[in-house]
């Protein structure tokens, strides 16, 4: 007979290995051993910054995404701390893990960095920061958006929070967007989707719209 | 009772009186989605209020509050089974999408066994298999369809987080909608009729299958899965968020032999999830694969 009934398995053994032999681990010279190590850590909030250390210097992108992975398990506002400043990183692939890694983690625990990127110098960061509150519920983001569309002096990310605007629908944001209209006469491209933004929010304000 | 996209005013005051309010709702949706992953958005109000209400009324409490508390009292297993079963999406058939089935046999299982030797033992995964037409599809397909299937010792294992599927499919009494994909020739060779509209699955077929109940968003009790070479992960992911996709196949990772593969659902692409898997695409099919092993 070609098929065998499978012994289903038994629960694994609980890992053996104490936390800080486990954080010895990240350092493996095999990245299986390094791998496993960062999965094992989900559950150990007291290794987020051994592991959030590792991420720069790790060269595997298995075992950086299982190192991403168990932070965003551990989650909290010291995991979002620990991980903003990789947005800063010359290194794309840290800057778009962490920026997925935040947006997983959700608003509570990142509202508190997101506040500070959204101030930072570069706008590079501040856009990234923008696209973090993608994956935010619109009263949380809603404020934010409404403190860059009202002040900030970079074309680009006056750009990217008009386009979480127009998602998000809120009709608040209308006046400000009006006024970012008149603060950029001379953006033609801002000011096509400051009215794409204006019409789509109007719309959904109408009772039969889509409720956001 | 009433469609489930029914959003009429009716419907809604009918819930508003139950007395779900828009906060329970998060509430709710906040603590099932911790435990299983499924996230539900706005859209998905009617249908689980709808099921919370169900379950509110049979346990005998007359509001939401403490119904949801009742959920955390250390007796509560049944009950926490009892909704989530309600609030599954369970619908499958055989044959469906059999191309996948096709590469399984015609490319991914001749790699898979390249450098094994007679009586080596094979191990395919159907997680999530709803009420089991997709690894009992499995069996059937490599019955007909793989030349070598009498040379290895293959195991399928079928795992999902709703008891109650799982108790229908190790009965393996379908009706003609399960088997409305599958040719007449192989529903007569598989099958016994029992009635105009029950078809029992043949024993032959219904034990070359173990049923576990496993949560996927559960690592702990995903751990136990390894030495995987081949898993169906089908229509499932999509009910779930970034972070649990992310989250589950990172433990499939870890169950996979080296060079083993994955196959999603058509709507499903592991290059959204995860860039840790290989997709190979065959002439059946797309999949993914952990990398390494003998090639
Ligand atoms: C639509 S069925 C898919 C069945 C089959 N794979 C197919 O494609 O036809 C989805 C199944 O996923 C199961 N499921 C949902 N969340 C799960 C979880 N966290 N762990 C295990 N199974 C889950 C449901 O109980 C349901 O039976």
């Amino acid at each position: 007979m070609a098929f065998v009934r499978a012994a289903v398995p038994g629960l694994a053994p609980p890992p053996a290995a104490t936390v800080e032999e486990r954080v010895a681990r990240l350092a493996d010279a095999d990245p299986t051993v390094r791998r496993l190590a960062a999965r094992s850590l989900a559950d150990a909030p007291v290794a987020a910054a051994a592991l959030a250390a590792r991420i720069e210097d790790e060269a595997d992108l298995r075992v950086r995404e299982a190192l991403f992975g168990s932070l965003v398990s551990i989650g909290g506002t010291d995991v979002a701390a620990l991980m903003a400043p990789f947005l800063r990183s010359q290194d794309a692939g840290l800057r778009n893990g962490a920026l997925e890694s935040l947006k997983q983690i959700g608003a509570e625990s990142c509202r508190a960095a997101i506040d500070a990127l959204v101030v930072d110098a570069s706008p590079d960061v501040r856009l990234l920061a923008i696209e973090v509150t993608r994956a935010w519920p619109g009263p949380l983001a809603e404020p934010l958006l409404r403190q860059l569309i009202e002040t900030d002096p970079h074309v680009n990310v006056c750009g990217a929070a008009v386009d979480v605007a127009t998602e998000l629908g809120s009709a608040a944001l209308l006046a400000p967007l009006a006024a970012l209209r008149a603060r950029f006469v001379d953006e033609p491209f801002l000011a096509f989707a400051v009215d794409v933004a204006r019409a789509r929010i109007a719309g959904w304000q109408q009772p039969s719209g889509p409720k956001r | 009772m009433p469609p489930l996209s029914a959003t009429a005013t009716g419907s809604r005051a009918a819930l508003d009186a139950a007395g779900i309010t828009e906060s329970d709702y998060l509430r709710f949706c906040e603590y099932f989605y911790r435990r299983t992953g499924i996230a539900f958005g706005d859209n998905k109000r009617y249908f689980v209020d709808k099921r919370l209400i169900e379950r509110m009324h049979a346990t005998g409490h007359g509001s939401f509050e403490p119904y949801f508390l009742s959920l955390r009292r250390f007796d509560a297993q049944a009950e926490i089974e009892r909704l989530t079963n309600l609030l599954t999406v369970n619908e499958t058939y055989f044959y469906r999408e059999d191309h996948q089935f096709h590469c399984l046999s015609a490319s991914i299982l001749p790699e898979v066994t390249a450098g094994r030797r007679h009586g080596d033992r094979v191990r395919i995964w159907s997680m999530p298999c709803s009420t089991g037409e997709e690894p009992y599809s499995i069996a059937i397909h490599l019955l007909e369809n793989w030349a070598r299937v009498d040379d290895f010792n293959i195991e399928i294992i079928a795992s999902d987080i709703d008891t109650k599927v799982l108790r229908s499919a190790a009965e393996g009494l379908y009706d003609a909608r399960s088997l409305h994909r599958l040719p007449r020739d192989l529903v007569r060779r598989y099958f016994v009729t029992e009635g105009a509209d029950r078809f029992r699955l043949i024993d032959a077929i219904r034990q070359s299958v173990s049923f576990t109940t496993l949560n996927a968003s559960d690592p702990a009790a995903m751990r136990a899965y390894a030495g995987v070479d081949v898993i169906f992960c089908r229509n499932m992911l999509i009910y779930f968020d970034d972070k649990s996709r992310k989250q589950v196949v990172e433990s499939f990772y870890d169950s996979l032999t080296e060079g083993g593969f994955i196959c999603l659902g058509h709507s499903e692409s592991m290059s959204r999830i995860s860039p840790i898997f290989k997709a190979r695409a065959f002439a059946q099919a797309i999949v993914y694969q952990k990398p390494g092993g003998p090639r």
